[in-house]
């Protein structure tokens, strides 16, 4: 209990001077927001009258506490470009990040974990080469390609998937789950072939361990041994990978969005950042580093699920 | 005498390298009778270990019996298959290895790491297996049993572990305890406590135990007879008491003269010249003869026959089979 608070205070600790550093260095970048919207050749007037309604006269200091007086109340500002609450924005956005993201998660836990331990269980001069070349090959292609591959695959030639644009989870769940699923595939695969690669060699590594011939010659079987002893051993570095791989995909996939046609935060992060759209690219980089924060957070709680010698340090 | 619980026969193992195939055991011939203690002494790389893992069938990957049986209650064990020998193993013979700090898993409670070899071998319920683990704890001295019963291996001292260990090895009473080592790794105010388990467990139980050590004082205490490996072979056996009174092989006399004793105090300590031959290294004739100290003509090229000297005590060198210093 006593790790959690101060895991909690530590997370609340980071996340204001992560608050603080995305304000002040977005006040440090070139280009001026109210020029960018009047175009190059607007009158110092008519820019000055911009900037004082955008309230970019006032001093950083100020602004400051009044984004984060806002964010206190659910309040992220006021997208420049699209004039609009960037909460709204957001929320229109992150569902579809979101379902990528867990859709493709999802898929990395089923298939990378049952195919890690079965080839770890497997493991021959082979399978071992097979293995390598495979998922070197998966890990090394992009997503993109993959996503133009299952596009023309199942969308053009098969047509069991649609090939751009979504449907969202409240009309139809089965259309969704087909326009979803695609883009989360293509960027499972990679991460799929991390997992594998991860599991096995931790596994192999894992077995070779004193524990587990001490297990051996209790006279247990070699699947109790595997599942027993040496799994949840190998779970501590996956579930690193694992964490990172989350974050990753939360933060949104700007390459498999716009193969796929996918409004989410990936695409908005690019347009914001181009437009100089200081409360959007805030709000989003603030969002992104609240979730690693988070992630990590759950992570860590995980090891100590996971291992009593993190337990007890707490 | 009775029937002997386990008996092993001219054993060969060898190891398969990326340059060849090695003899690491040759011609291992022992028995041990129910109720016996058998050391079996020797220095590092002379296949002490490896004995007892052939015994269990645990060879590494690259290891395996090319030839002789291995007989454990008139049943050769080497005939088993892998799902017979885990019928064999925790609960006929167990073994208890040197390294108790990782010997056992880190994500376990001891509880579960004790019971399960109950659950593998018994039929009790969990209620009854938990009360035996405890119990189990409280005979092999791990104080305050129903507390330890839920923690980690972390938590617990080297000897404490060890004294887990060795709760594992007992708990289903197997008929043959082959303990590897087991004091090596801890300090020698524990080393003594572990030790006195053993004698406590050797006069409480019936099962016979195979005790490798290379510190005579260990062997002293706790067997009845002790085997003397060099190189792969047993080189001389017999009684504790023959062997540390009368030892004949060169090398077990060599062994004896370098036990630190009160009475050499003061003086430089004894140590044989050379080292343990790798397995490489390795050629025909006696494996000792390059340091042995009364080499003979044919030691070089002749491997000595096993000759029986009086009662239970043989030894393998040409100084006893020609010349025939003592025959009975």
């Amino acid at each position: 209990m006593r790790y959690i608070l101060y895991k909690l205070s530590s997370f609340f600790f980071t996340i204001v001077m992560v608050s603080v550093i995305i304000f002040f260095v977005f006040q440090l970048l070139p280009g001026n927001p109210a020029q960018i919207i009047l175009g190059m050749d607007a009158e110092p007037a008519q820019v000055a009258q911009l900037e004082k309604q955008l309230g970019l006269d006032r001093s950083a200091v100020e602004r400051y506490l009044d984004w984060v007086a806002g964010l206190f109340q659910g309040d992220l500002g006021e997208s420049l470009r699209y004039q609009l609450p960037v909460r709204d924005i957001l929320m229109d956005r992150i569902p579809i990040t979101a379902s990528l993201a867990i859709l493709s998660l999802i898929l990395t836990v089923c298939m990378g974990l049952p195919l890690g331990i079965l080839i770890a269980r497997f493991d021959g001069k082979w399978v071992s080469v097979m293995l390598n070349i495979v998922t070197q090959l998966g890990i090394s292609i992009p997503s993109f390609w993959f996503g133009f591959i299952l596009i023309l695959v199942f969308g053009v030639i098969l047509q069991l998937f649609p090939t751009y644009g979504y449907v969202p989870w409240s009309e139809n769940f089965i259309g969704a789950l087909q326009s979803f699923f695609l883009p989360s595939l293509a960027i499972a695969i990679g991460n799929i072939a991390i997992v594998i690669r991860y599991l096995r060699n931790t596994i192999l590594d894992q077995a070779k361990m004193d524990y587990v011939r001490t297990a051996r010659v209790k006279g247990l079987k070699e699947r109790t041994i595997l599942y027993g002893h040496i799994l949840r051993n190998s779970l501590i570095p996956v579930l690193t990978i694992m964490g990172l791989i989350v974050a990753d995909t939360l933060g949104g996939s700007i390459i498999i969005e716009n193969v796929f046609s996918l409004p989410g935060l990936g695409n908005l992060l690019i347009q914001s950042i181009t437009s100089r759209d200081f409360p959007l690219v805030q709000s989003m980089v603030l969002y992104i580093a609240v979730l690693v924060l988070l992630i990590n957070f759950i992570v860590d709680i995980l090891y100590k699920i996971v291992d009593p010698r993190i337990r007890q340090k707490g | 005498m009775s029937t002997p619980l386990l008996a092993v026969e001219n054993m060969n193992v060898t190891f398969q390298f990326a340059d060849g195939k090695y003899k690491a055991l040759e011609d291992i011939t022992f028995s041990v009778f129910p109720d016996e203690v058998i050391g079996i002494v020797g220095e590092s790389g002379c296949g002490k270990s490896l004995t007892s893992q052939a015994i269990l069938g645990i060879l590494p990957d690259n290891a395996a019996v090319k030839q002789g049986k291995v007989s454990y209650k008139e049943k050769d064990l080497l005939k088993y298959n892998e799902r017979e020998w885990q019928q064999v193993r925790g609960k006929e013979i167990s073994i208890i290895f040197q390294e108790p700090m990782t010997a056992l898993n880190p994500l376990l409670t001891i509880g579960k790491q004790i019971s399960e070899v109950l659950k593998k071998h018994t039929n009790l319920s969990k209620s009854e297996r938990k009360k035996r683990t405890i119990e189990m704890m409280q005979e092999v001295g791990l104080p305050r049993a129903e507390e330890l019963y839920k923690a980690y291996p972390h938590q617990l001292s080297g000897g404490m572990r060890q004294r887990v260990v060795i709760a594992i090895a007992l708990i289903a009473e197997p008929d043959l305890i082959i303990a590897d080592e087991p004091t090596t790794a801890l300090d020698v105010t524990i080393q003594a406590q572990v030790l006195e388990l053993f004698r406590k467990i050797k006069l409480q139980r019936k099962s016979s135990m195979i005790f490798i050590s290379h510190d005579w004082g260990v062997i002293r205490h706790v067997c009845d007879r002790v085997l003397v490996m060099y190189a792969g072979h047993i080189v001389e056996e017999g009684t504790v008491s023959e062997i540390l009174k009368h030892p004949k092989h060169p090398y077990t006399k060599g062994l004896i003269q370098s036990i630190p004793d009160h009475r050499k105090r003061g003086m430089e300590l004894y140590t044989i010249p050379g080292k343990v031959p790798s397995l490489q290294e390795r050629k025909g004739g006696c494996p000792f003869a390059d340091r042995c100290l009364e080499r003979m003509e044919q030691c070089g090229e002749l491997y000595p026959e096993s000759r029986l000297l009086e009662g239970t005590h043989a030894v393998k060198c040409h100084l006893y089979t020609k010349s025939g210093v003592t025959t009975s």
